[in-house]
């Protein structure tokens, strides 16, 4: 590990003005993720525009810190109010809402807190040792192994969480097909460009991920009515006990774990993390009958889990420019566009970066805690703003946004145009997130495949000369025929067991 | 969880129409509309400029494009058979679809289009006075006590942030750069 790039990193964090500017970024994050509708991945499109002008070290980290504190800031509304505010914390209203009704908001949240800082901190350790060495492999891989890892992490888009892996995955390809919008680069010649010159230079991301995450929201959002949501009363927030600690210990460790390999894989989220987190604390505790009514180790799994699958998605984001979830596309567009290069050569030609982000999210972890702690009964309240003032804003932060990027109306056109297809496209079940993980390695994948086919003079059977280039086209097709292999094998292996129990009971 | 049908395993409580038949309806029109669309743009593809081959080094700006459709076209095909399979692992597809769309997503998405297409006319500052006030009278806000203070501060606040802050030039409109 590189001594010097690390104290390098963590300095150009340590200044008074980044760490005012991630610890602002942590009371957004936790306000956005406490507000049912908005998401941590929606205000990362929001914030892009706003860093503009700033360090590209500091503004990575300020989404980084954003992520981190987007996720927790869900649970807090989850448990007082049963109302997530993020899809990572579903799980926790599980728990969280019976407890807070019981009286013990204060000790849900409480264990929500210690719980998902554990999960952050123990996968940003895992992150710290992982990313360097996944880098270092990933030097060695040459265009067709980079192509072949691509195209696994689109085909992860078939299981990624969400109702329809076919859906996900035209989701996914639609946005490889906007990302080769402009000029070809080997040959120069337009495409997709209908004659205009402002499509020349293809369609930027952040216009794009502005208006599919956030305006298409908001006009899912104007059908919603009005709610009036209970508050709990009388909120003291208490630090869990060695009770409580002792007893969910284990499963912080454990969901820990299933965070940070979920986050790992690409295309998946914290929302799955946090789903399996919550059930394997279910299935090892030893009173899974309390889990639904209020059970603590139901607060620490989920929570532990969405945190770490945080850091464990920033994974394969630095080390390999693959996106681990929908928030890590956006952020890695954000590295584009601030000049860096994704992937192994990040760690290579500026490690320094890598500790930075390192550094912002530790910073994050320990902010939210006490962020968290301290303010639950303020951030419970920000549900109190009305979605007719609330909304508005999203867009006027979404106009002003996307015009400042290229200050051009066009921009603003292709913010609104992205949104109001976003917005039919999320009715029939085609996720923004998939459109935007397509979007960002739609060059990534073409440049490789392009890169491949000149040294492979067309012969595009050498593809298959590489191990490594193999490894991914196998777990491609796996990952591909995921959604029918895994229901198929569910019900052989159901088949086999009631069968077993059948011949058993005849038996005896 | 949303996406669980209410009345699984329930004949009665099946959606109404073909919902488990082989074909469902409404997927069929979506995978129709991704087929023609996709469909469109392979032919545009047929309007790229040609490269002779020695210049398009082995990778012809048709070729990825064409890959990428082809890969649609194929998965759409798809899409009008997984509902019924869908339903049975208890899935509802039509859940977020089942209502029609009401008149206030049309009149909210039509103001947005009014907005950004009356911006340059106006300018940017005014236009966003004006997304302030109207936005929150079509969703049926009436409550000017907060209405009026933050139609002045917010949109205010925000410009001032990006002009003077991030040193973004907005557009003038009939008003001029009197503000910024």
């Amino acid at each position: 590990m590189d001594i010097d790039s690390i104290v390098t990193g963590v300095t150009l964090i340590l200044t008074p003005t980044s760490l005012l500017l991630i610890m602002l970024s942590v009371l957004i994050g936790v306000t956005i993720g406490a507000l049912p509708g908005l998401s941590s991945t929606m205000a990362v499109a929001l914030l892009l525009p706003f860093t503009l002008g700033m360090e590209p070290v500091v503004a990575i980290s300020m989404m980084a810190a954003l992520y981190c504190a987007g996720t927790f800031g869900g649970s807090i509304t989850a448990i007082l109010i049963n109302a997530p505010g993020a899809p990572p914390a579903v799980a926790t209203a599980l728990d969280g809402y019976p407890m807070a009704q019981r009286g013990e908001a204060g000790r849900a949240l409480g264990m929500a807190a210690i719980a998902s800082v554990s999960g952050g901190l123990i996968s940003l350790v895992i992150f710290i040792f992982a990313a360097p060495a996944l880098a270092a492999v990933a030097l060695s891989f040459r265009p067709q192994e980079y192509f072949a890892l691509t195209l696994f992490g689109l085909s992860m888009l078939a299981a990624i969480s969400g109702k329809s892996a076919p859906r996900n995955l035209i989701s996914g390809m639609l946005g490889v097909l906007v990302s080769v919008v402009g000029i070809h680069l080997v040959t120069g010649v337009e495409r997709f460009t209908f004659g205009t010159t402002w499509l020349y230079d293809g369609i930027d991301f952040v216009p794009v991920l502005i208006g599919v995450f956030a305006i298409s929201e908001m006009l899912k959002q104007s059908q919603a009515p009005e709610q009036i949501m209970e508050r709990v009363k009388n909120l003291a927030i208490k630090l869990p006990g060695r009770d409580d600690l002792r007893r969910t210990w284990a499963t912080i460790l454990r969901s820990s774990g299933i965070g940070t390999i979920v986050g790992i894989l690409p295309a998946e989220g914290t929302t799955v993390a946090a789903i399996m987190g919550y059930n394997e604390a279910k299935r090892w505790s030893k009173h899974p009958e309390e889990f639904g009514k209020g059970s603590i180790e139901g607060i620490a799994g989920p929570e532990a889990a969405n945190n770490a699958g945080t850091s464990g998605a920033m994974v394969p984001t630095l080390a390999l420019g693959i996106p681990g979830s929908g928030t890590t596309a956006v952020i890695l567009a954000a590295l584009i566009m601030h000049g860096f290069r994704p992937g192994p050569f990040l760690m290579r030609e500026t490690p320094e970066i890598l500790y930075a982000i390192f550094a912002a999210m530790l910073i994050a972890n320990f902010a939210f805690l006490f962020v968290g702690l301290a303010g639950a009964r303020v951030f419970s309240m920000v549900t109190l703003i009305p979605r007719t003032f609330l909304w508005p804003s999203v867009f006027i932060f979404a106009v002003v946004g996307a015009y400042a990027y290229n200050q051009q109306m066009f921009d603003v056109w292709v913010m609104l145009i992205a949104g109001l297809v976003g917005f039919v496209g999320l009715r029939h079940g085609f996720g923004p997130a998939p459109f935007v993980m397509g979007l960002v390695l739609g060059n990534l994948l073409e440049k490789n495949w392009s890169q491949a086919m000149i040294i492979f003079d067309s012969d595009w059977t050498l593809f298959f000369h590489s191990w490594i280039a193999n490894l991914f086209f196998v777990l491609t097709a796996l990952s591909l025929s995921s959604p029918i292999l895994g229901p198929w094998l569910r019900r052989r292996f159901s088949f086999r067991a009631k069968r077993a129990t059948q011949q058993t009971d005849s038996g005896s | 969880m949303t996406d669980q049908p209410t009345g699984r395993g329930d004949r009665s409580a099946e959606p109404s129409g073909s919902a488990l038949s082989r074909l469902h309806r409404p997927d069929l029109y979506v995978s129709a509309a991704v087929l023609i669309i996709c469909g469109l743009l392979f032919a545009r593809t047929f309007a790229f400029d040609s490269v002779p081959s020695s210049l398009a080094q082995n990778v012809q700006p048709t070729t990825f494009p064409r890959l990428v459709l082809i890969v649609i076209m194929i998965i759409a095909l798809i899409l009008p058979f997984e509902f019924g399979q869908k339903w049975r692992a208890g899935i509802d597809l039509d859940s977020d679809r089942r209502e029609p769309i009401p008149p206030i997503v049309f009149l909210t998405g039509a103001a947005l289009l009014v907005f950004v297409g009356v911006m340059p006319w106006l300018g940017t500052f005014v236009g966003l006075l004006m997304i302030a006030a109207l936005l929150p009278l079509l969703w049926g806000e009436r409550r000017w006590k907060i209405l009026v203070p933050y139609v002045v501060i917010f949109p205010t606040g925000v410009m001032w942030f990006f002009s003077e802050v991030l040193r973004v030039t907005f557009l003038p409109g009939i008003v001029g750069h009197i503000f910024w």
